[in-house]
């Protein structure tokens, strides 16, 4: 016995596409953006970001700790197919880290101007005793 | 819908990379950029040194080809 197939009336995989599409619909996001004002809300907080005096420190502070990723995705200027880190690190060679002096200089540095809440300024420093040897016992 | 246009990023004011090596850069696209390098210097000099408000002074005006492929571009307000 077969199963009816299609979108034809009911419940089911049909119903269900029918829903996709209506969340894809443009007239509908449209909607969403102007009802809840979207765009003017995220470009008032840049233009009050990019305007005030600049932070002492960074607030966001990224870390490429391993000069290295395990990932090769397709779509990355880095470590993909035609990124310029492709092929790094070379066979038997150990990817550069970086200095646990260079972290923990940091983490005193943004302390002071409590770029880092006190709680992250914590969990760092952890790591910091952890990476060192000291906090495993 | 009409399209989203970012005609600006604020990563260079809110946030900076720091690479393996301890190179400040500001952008985590342009790691061959950099500014200073934390082993000699510190964050502070580098965030506000000269280098850095030329770039985002010249970033005020406009984009760059690749800041639409950014998660920071689309991450951050």
């Amino acid at each position: 016995m077969s199963m009816p197939r299609g979108n034809g009336g009911g419940a089911g995989i049909g119903a269900f596409s029918r829903l996709g599409s209506f969340w894809a619909n443009r007239a509908f996001l449209r909607h969403v953006a102007e009802k809840f004002r979207l765009e003017p809300l995220a470009s008032h907080v840049a233009r009050r970001i990019t305007s005030r005096p600049l932070f002492e420190t960074p607030p966001i502070v990224i870390l490429q700790v391993p000069e290295v990723c395990n990932l090769r995705c397709k779509m990355c200027y880095e470590w993909g197919t035609s990124g310029h880190r492709h092929q790094q690190p070379g066979p038997g060679a150990k990817p550069v880290s970086l200095a646990i002096e260079v972290i923990e200089g940091l983490i005193e540095e943004c302390r002071k101007e409590k770029t880092l809440t006190p709680d992250s300024c914590t969990a760092l420093e952890r790591l910091s005793m952890y990476l060192r040897g000291d906090g495993r016992k | 819908m009409r399209d989203y246009k970012k005609g600006q990023c604020i990563a260079l004011w809110v946030a900076t990379d720091v690479t393996a090596r301890g190179d400040v850069a500001p952008c985590h696209t342009f790691y061959d950029l950099v500014f200073g390098n934390l082993h000699s210097q510190g964050m502070r000099e580098i965030w506000n040194g000269e280098g850095f408000e030329r770039f985002r002074t010249s970033m005020r005006s406009g984009l760059l080809p690749v800041c639409p492929a950014c998660c920071h571009f689309y991450g951050l307000p």
